[in-house]
């Protein structure tokens, strides 16, 4: 088909902001991740000789690396399931038509406006061993205190636990808005045909949420991937390296032992790891799925 | 609904808040304490005094970092508001070569997690001695493919028909674009604005590595700051900064709530 | 049978969406609620059926009441407007479910289902999900589900909307046959008078939440209560104008004049009168007859609609038969029985006047 030039114009000119800032900060950096990571670098990041995949051969047998793998992986276990399943709960409350559920709407969804510096900092002293709420509370029930955030079998745990709060909000937003989706003369004939409320749940609810579902998972799954902050504030990657998530390790091996072209390998390491997750996701769950 | 259904419904609801809000209320608390009635493991203060709050402007220039993230936030805001309108325009109402493939490609930036390309960014951001300004912490965010795919959505849902009839009547594009494709979309523009403006006020990970002097450092870095500063003894005035900070964002939710929810929906979706 | 006694639905407490509505629906009765939107005729449905609470009044079937029942107790089926069809269970999914909660065994659920999909044309299409089906076809899945619960009352909230005007006709007839095949109790809400008056045993209007006439379809439209049912049922509407009353005349808007064989009590200053458009004919040549200008003509092929010009304002429609070679700008005899002309307080409500035998003839005025 013809079309102008003037045309062809027109269009480039509206998308070139986009797309010279996706070329400087999307697609540059992405390649450059990868050239670096076949490079020995120097302390500004040049690359100083080629080392092919020297650094993905030392990832491999590196103990501290398969450490921030065994991390990064218990810690997606421990905060995706955990925050679906309580957000999924929340959000059920949340749509029934009673008075006044507005109000806990927006106190559900809360967290979503707390950053993690916040947030982190509150969990910090809630977990402080000494005058923390929690050791407090143990206590008062007659159990003993814990160094949550420094006893390498809690501290992942104790993290965890402060993630799914904060995550809770934003999961719990869109699988309110997933729920509402839902027309409701489908739960106004289940009600003249008199199922039960957990036949209701599993017949009609959890099939026609999926979509919602396979979305908030997929989301929480990459989020988890990415989680940095609160490991720098709550345990700077430790005891132990017990919590030394992927993107933590990256950020230390970049920007505290300025060792860029190896902290690069792990990028892309971690960049795959990402893609796959989506792209199972998408695989499975895509046949799976009831889209209307 | 039932008397017995409706009450269990309440008592779950009123669980679930407690349990959500029991954090953000605990630190509440904590912000008028003093150390030593922290120390007596006193629970509820007998007086509501901002003392915590004083000492929080007087440590650490907070004032100062609010600014910086207030600025940074709504320079962000405007840059992906701008930029992202743009480019969603284009894919939905001009043709022009290859905008299939750049479509394609706008969306395949959603698979790269942005902490696998970091440590390029920080050099380039070095070698434009963009390092400690707003620059630095501001334009790396502009184009944002998730924007844009929320705009494209909602410009989707624009009649055609207004856009051939502009053309017919001789309208320029960028005319349009202003006049009549940008006031239909406020909607979602305000949606956008919100997610942007809460995301960026919340950015951890890139104004910890790009800003080491007060100048631009933003509220989240100075509390970690404050955080590893203060330790043990005054956990209040901590506390009292975290309100402050929280206080925005939170207050921003709860006016852009169903607009943030319609939004993310739609991104989701369809 | 279904008695509504004084039934009444408010959300706020002071303003009431329905108010005062009292009737009893036979068994085996085809009841059609028809009203404009959001004239409460759903809302009303809606509270038969048990998904909306009752604010007051009582509702009773079977001489049971039952406001506080849940609607699974009541003993009844409901269709919904946009089918309410599960898009991830199929066809015969959609059909059984819920029946499980009845005791029913797992061989009758498949009996029935068949039996009401072989009635509907449906057995091709058990294993198909909804989506896959055509607009008539997802209709007919609805259906099946009401027929299989076997309930005695069944309740329809504007089934047909959905579809386009050729397959709606010919659901109508379907589910008119059903209803009397199966002889159960019907409750359907439309907006379509037409609809209400070809399925109807009997009808209720509705109109901002008010009943406004309650009977068989015919008696609603020859004897309509108020100017508001007079207007709503039929098609082409009733022509309506307003007049003055001056002693035995009618005067329409100081341009025509209309002389009555009686006379109206002495306090009614303005009235509507309205002709239903088949009721306007074409003056034979010993009628009184006055002339009208033509200002269109429809030609349907087995009617002619004429509009012309009663007064400057006001245009009105007859209807008749055949094919008429009148043209616009015709300037036709017509005349009307005075029978049929009804007259409508300022209240709207209707006036019954002693019925002469005399035609009725609107002269143009001197003045």
């Amino acid at each position: 088909m013809f079309r102008s030039v003037k045309q062809n114009f027109e269009g480039m000119l509206y998308i070139f902001p986009s797309f010279l800032l996706f070329a400087i900060f999307v697609f540059y950096p992405m390649v450059r991740t990868g050239y670096l990571s076949v490079h020995m670098t120097d302390f500004q990041g040049n690359p100083t000789n080629f080392v092919g995949l020297e650094h993905f051969r030392y990832l491999l047998e590196d103990v501290n690396f398969q450490q921030s793998v065994k991390a990064t992986l218990l810690f997606v276990l421990y905060t995706v399931p955990p925050t679906i399943i309580i957000a999924l709960s929340l959000a059920l409350l949340a749509n029934e038509k009673v008075k006044g559920i507005q109000l806990f709407r927006t106190l559900f969804s809360s967290t979503l406006g707390m950053s993690v510096a916040a947030s982190s900092v509150i969990w910090m002293f809630m977990y402080n061993p000494a005058i923390g709420v929690i050791n407090r509370i143990i206590t008062a029930l007659g159990g003993e205190e814990r160094q949550w955030l420094l006893n390498p079998d809690t501290a992942l745990i104790a993290v965890a636990v402060a993630t799914v709060w904060m995550n809770i909000g934003f999961a719990f937003l869109i699988l309110l808005g997933g729920l509402q989706n839902i027309d409701s003369s489908l739960y106004e004939n289940a009600k003249i045909a008199g199922v039960s409320y957990m036949y209701q749940l599993r017949r009609i609810t959890i099939p026609l949420l999926s979509p919602t579902l396979f979305f908030v998972t997929t989301v929480s799954l990459i989020h988890a991937f990415q989680t940095f902050g609160q490991i720098d504030i709550l345990t700077k990657g430790g005891p132990m390296n017990a919590t030394t998530v992927i993107v933590y390790s990256i950020y230390r091996e970049a920007f505290i032992n300025y060792n860029f072209g190896f902290a690069s390998a792990q990028a892309v390491v971690l960049f795959f790891i990402v893609l796959l997750v989506t792209i199972v996701q998408f695989a499975v769950v895509e046949r799976k799925v009831h889209y209307q | 609904m039932s008397i017995f259904r409706s009450m269990v419904t309440y008592i779950l609801l009123v669980i679930g808040a407690v349990i959500v809000m029991f954090p953000i209320g605990y630190a509440f608390i904590i912000s008028f304490l003093s150390g030593a009635q922290l120390l007596q493991g006193v629970l509820w203060p007998d007086e509501w005094s901002l003392q915590n709050y004083v000492t929080a402007f007087e440590k650490v220039p907070l004032l100062r970092y609010l600014w910086n993230s207030f600025i940074v936030s709504f320079i962000v805001m405007i840059g992906q508001l701008l930029v992202s309108s743009l480019a969603a325009y284009a894919f939905v109402f001009l043709r022009f070569w290859g905008r299939d493939v750049l479509f394609f490609m706008t969306i395949a930036t959603m698979l790269i997690p942005w902490e696998a390309t970091v440590i390029p960014n920080f050099l380039t951001i070095q070698k434009f001695g963009w390092t400690n300004s707003y620059l630095g912490l501001t334009v790396p965010f502009f184009a944002l493919a998730f924007g844009i795919f929320l705009l494209r959505q909602h410009f989707k849902t624009i009649p055609f028909e207004l856009y051939e009839a502009a053309q017919v009547s001789g309208v320029r594009h960028f005319r349009f674009f202003w006049y009549v494709v940008l006031p239909l979309s406020k909607t979602s523009l305000a949606t956008l604005g919100v997610y942007s403006f809460l995301t960026t006020w919340n950015m951890y990970l890139w104004p910890l590595l790009v800003t080491n002097d007060e100048k631009v450092r933003t509220v989240q870095i100075g509390l970690k700051q404050m955080q590893t500063q203060e330790m043990a003894t005054e956990w209040g005035v901590v506390m009292a900064a975290v309100v402050i900070v929280i206080m925005p964002t939170l207050l921003l939710l709860f006016i852009g709530q169903k607009q943030l929810q319609k939004g993310l929906m739609q991104g989701a979706i369809k | 049978m279904i008695e509504l006694v004084q039934i009444g639905k408010s959300y706020d407490g002071k303003t009431f969406v329905v108010d005062d509505v009292n009737v009893r629906i036979e068994k085996g009765e085809f009841f059609v609620l028809v009203g404009p939107s959001g004239c409460g005729k759903s809302t009303l449905l809606r509270m038969i059926a048990g998904l909306e609470p009752i604010t007051s009044g009582s509702l009773r079937i079977n001489g049971k009441e039952m406001n506080d029942v849940p609607p699974s107790e009541r003993n009844l089926s409901m269709v919904f407007q946009n089918y309410a069809l599960y898009p991830h269970l199929t066809v015969e999914e959609n059909i059984t479910f819920g029946l499980h909660t009845k005791k029913i065994s797992k061989q009758e659920r498949k009996k029935r289902c068949m039996e009401a999909a072989e009635m509907l044309g449906l057995t091709d299409y058990l294993k198909h999900k909804p989506r896959q089906l055509s607009g008539g076809q997802r209709q007919r899945v609805a259906l099946a589900r009401a027929i299989v619960a076997q309930t005695p009352i069944c309740l329809m909230d504007e089934p047909l909307s959905n579809l386009d005007a050729k397959l709606r006709a010919k659901m109508r007839f379907e589910i008119r046959q059903l209803q009397q095949q199966l002889g159960i109790t019907m409750i359907y809400v439309t907006h379509d008078q037409m609809e209400a008056m070809t399925m109807a045993d009997r009808i209720m209007v509705m109109d901002g939440g008010r009943v406004q006439q309650i009977g068989e379809p015919l008696d609603v439209y020859n004897h309509p209560a108020n100017i508001f049912v007079a207007s709503f049922i039929g098609s082409p509407a009733m022509n309506m104008t307003k007049a003055d009353v001056l002693e035995q005349s009618l005067i329409f808007n100081r341009e025509r004049i209309m002389r009555l064989a009686h006379r109206f009590p002495l306090e009614t200053k303005n009235i509507t009168i309205g002709v239903r458009p088949e009721h306007i004919r074409l003056a034979n040549k010993n009628d009184p007859y006055f002339t009208v200008k033509v200002v269109n003509v429809e030609r349907l092929g087995t009617e002619t609609l004429i509009t012309f010009a009663l007064t400057k304002k006001e245009h009105w429609i007859a209807r008749w038969n055949g094919q008429c070679s009148v043209r616009v700008g015709d300037e036709v005899p017509v005349t009307i029985d005075e029978q049929h002309v009804l007259f409508f307080n300022e209240a709207g409500e209707r006036l019954y006047v002693g019925v002469g035998d005399d035609y009725v003839s609107f002269r143009e005025t001197k003045f």
